[in-house]
């Protein structure tokens, strides 16, 4: 027999629980959203300063505050995740309505679930996350999330390190890897550089992809025989993009190397 | 789908073969395997002939090729000659423009997925006879017809 003053404790349990799972707490800690099991670490409130470009085309640093700070998907989104928002919804991707040869369902090499979810477009990334209840990263969220925090080249530092990324190098160019198998940056993102190149916001019809690949080489030798290094410098430089609305990668809006993590931000 | 040789092409190349084997001497440098993921390595320019209208190999002293999957550069700046020859099977040589179709850039060989891809951002790939596997590219790669006699290979150009 249950004692008569538990009963309102034990009646209190199903909706704590409930709470917790659907509704991001405030402050800190990791939120997972019942809606897809992705887990969203807590991005803290503070500043980025980017170079923004002006509508003629110059950059200017600028300080871009997060007052509230955010919550991010520790991960990007997998191809289990993306395969439930499929079953649930029926969403068809437009790389599948357009009837190309690669699509998230066969990319061209092998895949598992826990794997990023590539050859979805950018219209299929702000669906899913739309579904999850959340939105994409603007440019400037996802790097200052990307940054944590740091003044140096990369989260971890200034130079390239296999302890964090995947790159081409380290997957022998054979494809994604399952996603948070890196150390995570500062606030505890996985794969925020490497893996799989990330869709961002830059306005409605307009996005940037951020963060490198593991299609992508450490450095390689181009027309001239010289030597580029460390190409993923700029995938995660403080330098945001103007939008233009010209497919800004034709005629391919989408790609094997091309994923997404959602954003939810505080109180939605 | 493997490039065909013409008659023509045929004729050519295995008359060339007979003048490069003619030609050729080995040599016993040790072998110095180097990876091809990014960072294709130059063809030891000894084992280089350049001809008229083909290249001769000796593969003697192409330590760059020596391992399958390896592949090398092939560099002629007065003829603006930009190729990539990949050691593709045991004894088999592929040779193809190295001149991305889409992008402006390099391509670099993918030995585990025996693919070319370019060196930019859309990466487009390549199968071993040029033909585009994932674009955004369109065109193939040129590829070049080669003949193979001992250690030595001509390619036709």
């Amino acid at each position: 027999m249950i004692p008569r003053l538990l009963i309102p404790v034990l009646a209190c349990i199903p909706c704590v629980l409930s709470s917790c799972a659907s509704t991001p707490p405030g402050a800190a800690g990791v939120w997972r959203n019942p809606k897809d099991g992705m887990q969203f670490v807590r991005v803290p409130p503070g500043s980025l300063v980017a170079e923004v470009p002006d509508d003629a085309g110059r950059t200017a640093p600028q300080t871009i505050a997060f007052s509230e700070g955010f919550w991010l998907g520790r991960t990007e989104v997998t191809v289990g995740q993306f395969r439930r928002f499929v079953r649930e919804t029926g969403h068809v991707s437009d790389a599948e309505k357009a009837g190309n040869r690669w699509t998230w369902r066969n990319p061209g090499f092998p895949q598992r679930d826990n794997h990023p979810v590539v050859y979805v477009s950018y219209n299929d990334a702000r669906q899913y996350c739309r579904w999850a209840g959340a939105d994409l990263p603007t440019e400037a969220e996802w790097v200052y999330a990307c940054k944590a925090g740091t003044s140096t080249a990369f989260p971890w530092g200034d130079e390239l390190d296999d302890r964090y990324l995947w790159h081409r190098r380290n997957t022998e160019g054979t494809g994604t890897r399952p996603v948070a198998r890196k150390l995570p940056n500062a606030w505890g993102l996985y794969d925020v550089v490497g893996n799989v190149r990330e869709y961002a916001k830059v306005g409605e019809t307009c996005f940037a992809v951020r963060g490198g690949s593991w299609i992508r080489c450490p450095a390689y030798r181009g027309r001239t025989g010289s030597t580029f290094a460390n190409l993923f410098n700029e995938e995660v430089a403080p330098r945001l993009e103007k939008c233009d609305p010209r497919p800004k990668y034709p005629p391919y809006p989408w790609d094997d190397d091309r994923g997404f993590r959602c954003l939810r931000r505080v109180g939605s | 789908m493997k490039h065909r040789m013409t008659r023509r092409e045929m004729i050519r190349t295995s008359a060339l073969l007979v003048g490069g084997v003619c030609g050729c001497r080995s040599a016993g440098d040790p072998a110095t395997a180097r990876s091809t993921c990014c960072d294709t390595p130059d063809l030891e320019p000894q084992s280089l002939t350049v001809g008229e209208d083909h290249l001769v190999i000796d593969l003697t002293k192409a330590h760059s090729l020596r391992d399958v999957g390896n592949a090398a550069w092939i560099t002629d700046e007065g003829r603006s000659l930009k190729l990539i020859i990949i050691h593709a099977e045991k004894r088999e040589y592929v040779v193809l423009s190295r001149l991305c179709t889409h992008g402006a850039q390099t391509v670099s060989y993918n030995r585990r997925r025996r693919l070319l891809q370019c060196n930019n951002f859309n990466h487009s790939n390549f199968s071993l006879d040029g033909q585009v596997v994932k674009g955004p590219a369109e065109t193939p790669l040129k590829s070049y017809p080669v003949l193979r006699a001992g250690d030595t290979l001509v390619v036709a150009i």
